[in-house]
């Protein structure tokens, strides 16, 4: 078996570190939710064999949504913002170490962080899917009427009145995706801006191994010299 | 966190405080926000009918407290009343039972920097000696007043359980904080309610007026719930029903305009109602009300149906007119606020916030520190060494005016109040570090410290903590000093490397657990030992040289007990046999077996002698029962079996007990391989007990050979028995060393002195950061 060394096991702690500023699993859970929660909603108010939702039933499922998605965009925020406060470290880290020249100066100043960053994808399919229109889109339910002689007449007017609530609905449902599409396009802004981060992160890392590299050759040329 | 000269104009607060009939948490209170990091508030306390000492507590304040009266017992009128008299930015509610941490406003303030923010709250720890919890935490509400208090955040439960169709986030009174601009747009309280359910019904309507409300996983403020005129603590019988009449209402108001069904409006409505009856049923069956009490409680219920019904579908809000909003809304520039804090402020000691008692030391030379010390047992359940340890420094420090973070393992996340320190209770985690599963010391020993971090970041986030100390043992703080957040002291105390050595064991895991010591040595910010023999063996066994300058020795001290407690040998005492007494673990690393040995030979000499063995049996652990597969006390009456009826063994006994016995005994034996200190010596001292050690670790440095006791070599059972006959021998220098023990004691080694020397370090340290 592999011998393990204690800079090992630090170096494991100080990834812990740097992986607690983002919480990944817990947005991923978020956004799981929202889309659960979305199919659940879908499968119901649309649903054949049962009567027709009402529009209030409809818009209160909406909002919720709404609010769902809201939240994942604040966590999501909070998540850019941590980032953005690791990419700063980074970029003292890079400063320090050009300055001393010693990684065990620049660690002293507490900017360890050395692990690469390990992006994971953020289900963005699943954003588009519910940023479409036809996520909301109701067909009229009618049932034929079981009343003898004026079944006909209660059919229209049955037709009419339903009609008329998934006018309302419809038009409701276009503004509700609408509203949801500026949420999805946010959340991929946010997202985006993410990944921009993760690849500015490693850039500056990789920097940072060129700056160290030539300040160890330039280092060594002067000792030899 | 919020940088106050970073701002022109910082953001001012104004501390809006309820109360009635409280005047001892409430000066408990005020006292907490002395210490306030943010100094740009103002506090406002508004008195409701009182018939207490609440007026004669704020004439103590005078000139620094606005004193404003609310004459009925109406918190939202109460509230009103604050805000309208209220000149800051911000206006602030904490309860009058409550204590906010040092960080409070600053963190509020660090929020309200977001210009779309009009309210916030942070979470709420009871530490209500009964029964610790948290008590909010981004807590979420509904229109026909469906909660839950505690999420762990914001993602958690996005689809919330419940018939309310507008869910927003639950304020609760102890710990919110609203723009006060936005409070008065909105008409502030609704007078209606009396008490619960104000608070969530005016986050309801700002959310619905436009306004962001956020609460907040920081901010804390630690809840002591007190009695009031609506519920005594103590008892469950109260007006519940106070909480049906604000629910009916709140349902029937916020559930039409919200768009709930009227169905579900009802149907919620008699759920209160219901669940109510339901509840005073089970308290009565569980005799913990009165018939009589049921019956007025159940009456209650329907009294408070009735009226919160009529209240919510015929009456007006009770709100404040929009013109006061108008009006009050920038006439009075926020700095015209009457500053709280003034020059002495920062030079007052920490406060009890469950009793209000003040330390020893009520105004210091220098601003108290805030520490945090850890140790993963603690009391009073369960507790070892180092915990027993943990609690003495936490008490001293706590005497000598500082405030006491300490961090404990726990079943669920709760915060106490024991003896003078704040104890935060954490779960063990075991989520990270997986790769290191085949070794199970070093990932829960990781784990566990990754959680303390966690919890750390928290305190020095909010509570201001400047310096954490960690015992070696363990190396609770290992990941924090990593971090380098804070700076950390460790405690060197026995490691876990000397306890595998003396036990002969020998594994990879306890080779990465000694390699992690050793990190935690090398990047502390410095390292303290109880004595010079732990330093130079801690050195010594890993190879590294501490310098000059980075360590210092503060010898433990304990709680010397009072002069009539004490029980010296009295050489002319004819009845009773003479009594040794044993006290720690019955394990190989505390000398059991040598004892063990002994105990024949001076029996044979003076056969009615008494050895009585107080201490857990810890024979799995040294292995002791795998080898011999006997425990301890079976091996004796195995091995020894004609001396079994002269050797008592208690067990883990209490630590009234453990008082009683070392009050009792004539001498005390401890004959330890190896004791980084050895409290136990000390504790026998204290009711001035001769003792017998070893030469081994610390102990020389507390007895005092010759002395106070006598030292023998460790693994010697010869010269143990020896060294007993020779003490129970002689009854003149039982007596004599007992004393002289209890002197050396009182000069050298008390809780106090060990306190007062902590906190020089500590001060060292935090200066050099």
């Amino acid at each position: 078996m592999r011998t393990i060394s204690a800079d090992e096991v630090i170096q494991n702690i100080e990834f812990e570190l740097l992986q607690s500023a983002v919480s990944h699993d817990d947005l991923g859970a978020g956004i799981q939710s929202v889309r659960q929660y979305q199919n659940r909603v879908r499968e119901k108010l649309l649903d054949l064999s049962r009567d027709t939702k009402n529009g209030r039933e409809i818009i209160i499922h909406l909002c919720q949504i709404n609010e769902m998605l809201i939240t994942v965009i604040q966590e999501l925020n909070t998540a850019l913002h941590a980032l953005q406060i690791e990419v700063r470290k980074m970029a003292r880290l890079a400063q320090v170490k050009a300055l001393y020249g010693s990684a065990g100066q620049a660690a002293q100043a507490g900017l360890q962080p050395e692990e690469p960053t390990h992006a994971r994808a953020i289900p963005v399919s699943d954003i588009e899917r519910a940023m479409r229109e036809e996520a909301l889109h109701l067909e009229l339910d009618l049932r034929p009427a079981a009343v003898p002689l004026i079944g006909g007449l209660v059919k229209k007017l049955k037709f009419a009145l339903h009609d008329l609530v998934l006018f309302y609905t419809r038009q409701l449902a276009q503004k509700q995706t609408a509203v949801n599409r500026t949420y999805g396009e946010g959340m991929m802004y946010l997202i985006e801006t993410c990944e921009q981060q993760r690849m500015e992160i490693d850039l500056l890392r990789a920097r940072l191994a060129a700056v160290e590299s030539y300040l160890e050759i330039r280092s060594g040329n002067t000792r030899s010299g | 966190m919020v940088t106050i000269e970073g701002r022109a104009t910082p953001l001012t607060f104004s501390v809006v405080v309820n109360t009635t009939d409280r005047a001892g948490p409430l000066q408990t209170l005020l006292h907490a926000l002395e210490h306030q990091s943010y100094p740009h508030f103002e506090v406002i306390v508004v008195v409701g009918p009182t018939r207490d000492d609440t007026l004669k507590v704020l004439s103590l304040y005078e000139g620094r407290v606005q004193v404003l009266h609310c004459p009925a017992a109406n918190l939202s009128r109460s509230r009103n009343i604050g805000l309208l008299a209220a000149r800051g930015d911000i206006v602030a509610y904490i309860d009058d039972d409550a204590v906010p941490c040092q960080r409070w406003l600053e963190q509020l303030a660090y929020l309200f920097e977001d210009p779309y923010l009009a309210g916030t709250g942070g979470v709420v720890y009871m530490i209500y000696p009964q029964e610790s919890r948290v008590q909010h935490r981004i807590g979420i509400m509904s229109s026909l007043f469906e909660h839950k208090d505690v999420r762990t955040s914001w993602l958690e439960h996005l689809t919330p359980p419940g018939m309310g169709c507008q869910w927003t986030a639950r304020m609760m009174g102890t710990n919110m904080a609203f723009r006060r601009q936005a409070l008065l747009e909105v008409g502030g309280f609704d007078e209606f309610f009396f008490y619960i359910g104000e608070e969530t019904d005016l986050a309801l309507r700002m959310v619905r007026a436009g306004h962001v409300i956020h609460p907040v996983l920081e901010a804390p403020v630690y809840h002591v719930p007190a009695s009031s005129r609506h519920r005594r603590m103590f008892s469950y019988y109260g007006k519940w029903w106070l909480q049906t009449r604000s629910g009916v209402y709140f349902a029937i108001k916020n559930g039409l305009s919200a768009g709930d069904a009227v169905g579900n409006i009802v149907l919620r409505c008699l759920h209160l109602v219901h669940g109510h009856w339901m509840d005073y049923g089970q308290l009565w069956r569980e005799h913990k009300i009165t018939l009589a009490q049921l019956w007025i409680m159940r009456l209650g219920e329907l009294y408070a149906l009735t009226i919160g019904t009529l209240a919510g579908l015929f009456a007006k809000r009770r709100l404040l007119p929009r013109s006061t909003g108008e009006s009050a809304v920038g006439t009075e520039t926020s700095a015209s606020i009457l500053r709280f804090q003034n020059e002495q402020s920062t030079l007052q000691g920490a406060v009890d916030p469950v009793s209000g008692k003040p330390p020893l030391l009520r105004e210091l030379p220098a601003p108290p520190l805030r520490l945090c010390l850890l140790s993963s047992k603690y009391p009073p359940t369960h507790y070892d060494g180092v915990g027993r340890l943990t609690h003495l420094m936490a008490k001293g420090l706590f005497e000598l005016g500082h405030t006491v973070h300490v961090i404990t393992c726990g079943e669920a996340e709760q915060v106490t109040f024991y003896d003078g320190a704040y104890v935060h209770h954490i779960p063990q985690q075991t989520g990270r570090y997986s790769m290191y599963r085949r070794f199970p010391n070093l990932f829960h020993i990781l784990n566990y410290s990754h959680t303390v971090y966690e919890k750390v970041r928290r305190l020095v986030a909010n509570d201001g903590v400047q310096i954490v100390d960690s015992p070696i043992w363990q190396c609770e703080g290992l990941v924090t000093t990593i971090s380098g957040i804070v700076p950390t002291v460790v405690r060197l105390v026995t490691t876990s490397r000397q306890v595998a050595d003396l036990h002969g064991e020998r594994s990879e895991d306890l080779r990465l657990l000694a390699e992690m010591e050793r990190t935690l040595i090398e990047r502390a910010s410095y390292v303290l030992s109880n004595t010079r023999a732990t330093l130079e063996f801690v050195q010594s066994v890993y190879q590294i040289e501490i310098p000059a300058g980075q360590y210092a020795v503060v010898p433990y001290g304990i709680v010397p007990v009072a002069d009539e407690a004490i029980r010296p040998f009295d050489p002319e005492r004819q009845a009773g046999p003479l009594k040794v007494l044993y006290v720690g673990r019955l394990e190989k690393r505390k000398g059991i077996l040598d004892l063990f040995r002994a105990i024949p030979v001076v029996l044979q000499a003076i056969p009615e002698v008494q050895f009585i063995i107080a201490g857990q049996d810890n024979s799995t652990h040294d292995g002791f029962l795998r080898r011999t597969g006997m425990d301890y006390p079976t091996y004796f009456a195995h091995r020894y079996g004609s001396y079994a009826s002269r050797v008592e063994f208690k067990g883990m006994v209490s630590d009234e007990a453990l008082q009683s016995l070392y009050q009792s005994c004539d001498l005390f034996v401890a004959p330890s391989l190896y004791e980084s200190f050895g409290l136990i010596y000390l504790e026998a001292m204290n009711y001035a007990k001769p003792v017998i050690g070893c030469h081994a670790g610390g102990i020389p440095e507390v007895v005092e050979h010759g002395v106070t006791g006598l030292l023998v070599d460790p693994g010697a059972p010869k010269a143990l028995a020896e060294a007993i006959l020779t003490l129970l021998r002689a009854p003149a220098r039982l007596r004599e060393m007992g004393l002289a023990g209890r002197q050396r004691l009182l000069e050298k080694f008390t809780y106090l002195q060990m306190a007062h020397q902590f906190e020089q370090a500590y001060r060292a340290v935090i200066a050099r950061q």
